[in-house]
C-alpha cells in the first residue's frame, strides 16, 4: 500500500513551468525581420579601371548633391525610372542607340558625395524593380509562370537573359 | 444511470506539458536574439519593395547614424561597439574569420543607415568592405509604396 503511493510523481505543476519558458521565447521572439534592397559589391582591385564599352550598352544615371536624377543628362523624376530602364534594356523599337540584347545593358549609377542616402537607396530599389518587372514578364511569357515560381534551372535561365550590371565606376565609352 | 455519470473520467492532462515544450522547443529554434543595441539617432529610409534577407546568422550590422550627444556628428558602429571608417576592412575580415570557408559565401553585411546621412560616407564604407573581400550588402530600408 505505502509503495503504490510514494511512486507517483505529481506532475501537474510542469505545465506551468513550460508555459513559463514558452512566453519568455514567444515575448523575445522577433517577428518582423528587417528587409533590405540586397547588392553584390564589384570586386576590389587597386589599378584596374573596367574595359571600354560600346556606347549603346551604357546607360548613364546620376544622381546630383541636390538629390535630382539625371538620366544621359535630362533630369527626371523618381517615378519614371522604372519604366526608363525597363525600356532601354529590353529595346523594344530595336533602336540603334540601345543594347542590342538585354544582356549586353550596362546601367551606370553615379552619385555625389552630397547625395543623400535615402534618394540613393529608392533609386536604386527603382532600378532593381525594373529587372525584376522585365524577369517576371519573360518567365509568364515563355513557362506561363512568375519568376518566383519557376524551378532553380529556369531561373537561371532567365536571370542570364537580363543580368543586373549596375556599375558604380566611371566608364569610358569605346572608341568605333 | 447515475452511477456511470459520476464515473465519467477525468480528462488526462498527463499530455499537455509535452504539447507545450513542443511549442516552446519551436520558438526557440526560431528565435533570432537581438545581438546589438543601437547607440545612435537612427532613422532607416522607405523605398518600394525591399526584399527579405537570407541567412539571418550569417549578417554584419553596421549603423550609421547621429551621435546621441551631439546632433551633427556622424557616427559608426559595427554590431556592437563603436568604429572608425578606416578601421571597418580589418574588423570585417576578422569577423568574417571566424566562419568555415562553406559559410563564406552566406555571410552578408547590412548598412543600417540613417536617411539624411550622405553617400561620401557609404562610398567608403562600400569600398572598406571591398577590399575585406565582404560583398553581399544590404541596403536595410522599409517598405513603402512611392508616390
Amino acid at each position: 500500500m505505502r509503495k503504490r503511493h510514494s511512486a507517483e510523481i505529481n506532475t501537474g505543476a510542469m505545465a506551468d513551468i513550460a508555459f513559463l519558458l514558452l512566453i519568455f521565447f514567444l515575448v523575445a521572439t522577433e517577428i518582423n525581420q528587417d528587409k533590405a534592397v540586397s547588392v553584390i559589391l564589384p570586386k576590389y582591385h587597386e589599378f584596374t579601371t573596367p574595359g571600354p564599352i560600346s556606347k549603346r550598352n551604357l546607360l548613364k544615371i546620376k544622381i546630383n548633391e541636390d538629390n535630382e536624377i539625371l538620366l544621359n543628362g535630362e533630369i527626371i523624376a523618381l517615378n519614371k525610372v522604372k519604366l526608363l530602364v525597363m525600356d532601354f534594356v529590353e529595346n523594344p523599337q530595336k533602336s540603334m542607340l540601345k543594347p542590342r540584347e538585354p544582356e549586353n545593358a550596362v546601367i551606370s549609377l553615379m552619385n555625389d558625395i552630397r547625395t543623400s542616402y535615402e534618394d540613393y537607396v529608392q533609386l536604386y530599389a527603382q532600378i532593381k524593380l525594373a529587372y525584376q518587372t522585365l524577369r517576371n514578364d519573360y518567365s509568364n511569357q515563355q513557362f506561363g509562370k512568375s519568376f518566383n515560381a519557376l524551378s532553380q534551372d529556369k531561373k537561371k535561365i532567365v536571370a542570364s537573359k537580363y543580368k543586373i550590371k549596375i556599375s558604380e565606376a566611371e566608364y569610358s565609352i569605346a572608341q568605333k | 444511470m447515475e452511477k456511470k455519470n459520476r464515473k465519467s473520467p477525468e480528462i488526462n492532462t498527463s499530455a499537455l506539458p509535452d504539447i507545450i515544450f513542443m511549442l516552446l522547443f519551436f520558438f526557440m529554434v526560431v528565435t533570432v536574439l537581438r545581438k546589438s543595441q543601437v547607440k545612435m539617432d537612427l532613422n532607416i529610409p522607405s523605398s518600394e519593395e525591399p526584399t527579405k534577407i537570407k541567412h539571418q546568422s550569417y549578417v554584419n550590422t553596421i549603423y550609421v547614424g547621429y551621435s546621441l550627444k551631439n546632433k551633427n556628428k556622424v557616427v559608426i558602429q559595427l554590431n556592437d561597439s563603436f568604429i572608425n571608417i578606416d578601421q571597418i576592412e580589418a574588423a570585417i575580415r576578422g569577423l568574417n574569420s571566424r566562419y568555415d570557408n562553406e559559410m563564406q559565401s552566406l555571410i552578408s553585411t547590412s548598412l543600417k543607415v540613417d536617411k539624411e546621412v550622405e553617400m561620401g560616407i557609404v562610398n567608403e564604407i562600400k569600398l572598406q568592405l571591398r577590399k575585406a573581400e565582404s560583398l553581399k550588402l544590404n541596403y536595410i530600408a522599409n517598405n513603402e509604396i512611392l508616390p
